[in-house]
């Protein structure tokens, strides 16, 4: 590729109409990095991560299946989460070596594997903590002093519990 | 269930992994170069990169307003959801709304107060700052790429 950074740069389209990525079958969100909210960090999401992404290489499927991470804040989860869009289907516990059966059966077949489907979601409007323990409310950004001492606070003890 | 994507990597407490280096530079910044750096046009930068993650300018805080709107509204059909990178640098924050299969390019807050009342409190999406469409699924899978021709080495040989 010319420019591996092609992606990140304005296109002479950019105020056209949208553009419909017409390519894109599936958009997968993983579930990473939320140690403090899901389990999803504890029972292997980076090895399913992993696994995904070398499966659908292998199978030459990654123009029409994006991956990305995100954070599932789902309470209750075993974890490790990840969502199939637009379908909507939330997986549960399908770990590394579910993999091919996963992509064989819904990404080629279409058919969700039911038994590691998500049915009890709950919706997610918990209030960020670093925004209650600092009293502001409604829309008011916190100041740059306040963010960056949040910041501080919310690595170290991320650190200290992964750790 | 309606499910939002925010692109907030390198926001708050969420993403703890890189954000100390970044949360660093961004407090030592006058609120001049803060305001540059924001407002620098795609252009000026080799590969598109405005310099700061959506988390540190406009991601946080729409993930902040949205939960905030929503559960003073009782809205119990939307999951919000931080994510990271999306590669859409040159566009600024991006957020994405399925099964609607929806992108909107925010470019200021009173964008992402709209997306909130009309798409997700309202139902109607916001034509005007649509980014990208994903088509809606159709209940198939995908088709697999036609097999690559065999490498000359093992097709000529003997």
């Amino acid at each position: 590729m010319a420019n591996e950074h092609e992606h990140c740069v304005a296109q002479p389209w950019e105020e056209s109409p949208p553009r419909v990525l017409a390519k894109l079958r599936f958009h997968i969100f993983l579930c990473t990095d939320g140690k403090d909210f899901c389990g999803c960090e504890a029972n292997g999401n980076a090895a399913l991560s992993g696994a995904l992404r070398q499966e659908l290489a292998k199978r030459r499927l990654l123009a029409q299946v994006k991956i990305n991470i995100m954070q599932c804040r789902q309470p209750g989860i075993t974890g490790p989460v990840f969502v199939v869009h637009p379908d909507g289907v939330w997986y549960d516990g399908l770990t590394a070596e579910h993999v091919p059966e996963f992509v064989e059966q819904h990404i080629l077949g279409g058919q969700p594997v039911e038994r590691f489907v998500l049915r009890h979601l709950k919706p997610v409007t918990a209030v960020p903590a670093h925004l209650v323990e600092a009293g502001d409310c409604c829309g008011d950004k916190l100041t740059p002093e306040q963010q960056a001492e949040a910041l501080a606070r919310g690595t170290a003890t991320g650190q200290g519990a992964a750790r | 269930m309606r499910h939002v994507f925010v692109c907030t990597t390198e926001y708050g407490d969420h993403w703890t992994k890189t954000i100390a280096k970044k949360a660093a530079q961004v407090a030592a910044m006058s609120p001049e170069d803060r305001a540059r750096l924001l407002n620098a046009p795609a252009e000026d930068h080799a590969d598109g990169h405005r310099g700061l993650h959506c988390g540190l300018t406009l991601g946080g805080g729409i993930y902040e307003m949205f939960q905030q709107r929503l559960q003073a509204a009782g809205v119990d059909d939307v999951v919000v959801s931080p994510n990271a990178c999306i590669a859409q640098h040159a566009y600024g924050c991006v957020v994405m709304v399925y099964p609607d299969g929806i992108w909107y390019r925010i470019r200021e807050m009173a964008d992402a107060q709209k997306i909130l009342e009309q798409h997700l409190i309202g139902g109607k999406p916001v034509m005007e700052l649509i980014h990208r469409r994903v088509n809606p699924p159709n209940g198939k899978g995908v088709q697999p790429p036609p097999a690559r021709p065999a490498p000359a080495a093992t097709t000529g040989g003997n």
